[in-house]
C-alpha cells in the first residue's frame, strides 16, 4: 500500500526536512502534497485524496489547531490520521491537538528516528517497514 | 534569570544538535557582525522576545547542514527559512522546558538582513562553531525587564543536567 502525504508547514526547509524522514521511514509514498498554511492545505484536499496530514501549529493565516477543526467537521476529512509537529510543546497545546483529532504528536526540534516513530504509529506500519497487522496475522498462523 | 539563560542554552543546543547538526561553543562576544537577525516574540503567562544574531558563514552552514545541499546551492531565502525556524524552534523548546504548564502564543518568525554590531539589550549569549566567522548571538528580553517567563523549571527528565 502507498499513501499521499499531506506535509502543512511555513517553512519550505522544514517542509523539505519532514519530505525527506517520511520518505526514508518505510513509507511507500505515491504523492507527497505541501502546503504552507492550513488554508492551502484545505485546499490541496479538496482536489486530492490525502491518506495522512502532517502539520505544524503555528502558521499565518490558518493555523494548524484551525485546519484540524475545519477537518473534523467534514465526514471526509476527519478520517484522515493527522500528526502535528511542532515547536509548541506545552501541555495545553498537545491537548488542544489531540481533542480536535490529533492522531500524533512531535516536538520540534526532533531526531528523524522520532519522526519516523510517530508516523509509524499512526498508519499502523511497524518500524522495519512491515504492517503491524501483518505480524499479527503472521502470529496467528503460528498457532 | 541564570537558571532562565541555562534552560535557553540548553534549548539553543539541542536545536542545533538535533536540526543543523552543529554543536555550538560557548565563547566571548566575537567581532564577527552579523549579517542576518531572526526573532520571534511570545506572550502569555509572561512575554519578550528572543533575537538571534548570525554570521553569514554560519547561516549558510545552517541552511546546508538542513537541506543536505552544498554551500554553492544555498540561496538567501533559504537561509532567512533555516534561520526563522531556529529561533522559532528555540524559543519554543526553551518555553516548554522553563514553563511547561503555561501557555504561550508564539509570533511567526521574522527573518531578514542586519547591519553593524549586536546592540547591547536584554539578556546576551555568545556561541561560536570552531572557526571564529561561525558565530551567533542569542537575546533574551522580557517585556517585564527580566526573562518574560515563570522559572518553574524543566519537567523531570527534560533538560540537559548542568
Amino acid at each position: 500500500m502507498s499513501f499521499n502525504v499531506l506535509i502543512v508547514d511555513d517553512s519550505c526547509s522544514m517542509r523539505a526536512v519532514i519530505k525527506k524522514v517520511v520518505t526514508m521511514s518505510g513509507f511507500e509514498v505515491d504523492r507527497c502534497f505541501e502546503a504552507s498554511d492550513g488554508m492551502e492545505a484545505l485546499s490541496v484536499m479538496a482536489g486530492q485524496w490525502v491518506d495522512l496530514v502532517i502539520t505544524d501549529i503555528n502558521m499565518p493565516r490558518m493555523s494548524g489547531i484551525e485546519l484540524l477543526a475545519k477537518m473534523k467537521e467534514d465526514d471526509l476529512l476527519r478520517m484522515i490520521p493527522v500528526a502535528v509537529v511542532s515547536t509548541e510543546g506545552n501541555e495545553e497545546r498537545v491537548r488542544e491537538a489531540f481533542s480536535f483529532g490529533a492522531r500524533g504528536y512531535l516536538k520540534k526540534p526532533f531526531l528523524p528516528e522520532e519522526c519516523r516513530t510517530v508516523l509509524c504509529e499512526i498508519v499502523g506500519i511497524e518500524e522495519d517497514g512491515g504492517y503491524a497487522a501483518d505480524d499479527e496475522d503472521t502470529g496467528d498462523l503460528d498457532f | 534569570m541564570q537558571q532562565t539563560m541555562k534552560i535557553l542554552e540548553t534549548s539553543i543546543f539541542e536545536v542545533f544538535e538535533k536540526m543543523f547538526f552543529l554543536y555550538l561553543e560557548s565563547i566571548e562576544p566575537a567581532d564577527t557582525e552579523p549579517c542576518l537577525k531572526a526573532s520571534i516574540s511570545f506572550a502569555g503567562a509572561g512575554g519578550g522576545t528572543v533575537d538571534l544574531y548570525l554570521s553569514d558563514d554560519l547561516a549558510t552552514r545552517m541552511a546546508q547542514n538542513m537541506l543536505s545541499i552544498e554551500a554553492d546551492e544555498v540561496d538567501d531565502n533559504q537561509r532567512e527559512d533555516c534561520a526563522r525556524e531556529a529561533v522559532n524552534m528555540i524559543c519554543g523548546h526553551f518555553l516548554a522546558m522553563t514553563d511547561r504548564n503555561g501557555c504561550y502564543d508564539l509570533t511567526i518568525p521574522r527573518c531578514g538582513p542586519v547591519e553593524g554590531p549586536v546592540p547591547n539589550a536584554g539578556e546576551r549569549l555568545d556561541y561560536g562553531v570552531g572557526d571564529e566567522t561561525w558565530a551567533m548571538t542569542v537575546l533574551l528580553s522580557g517585556s517585564d525587564g527580566g526573562s518574560g517567563v515563570n522559572e518553574t523549571g524543566p519537567a523531570p527528565g527534560e533538560g540537559r543536567a548542568w
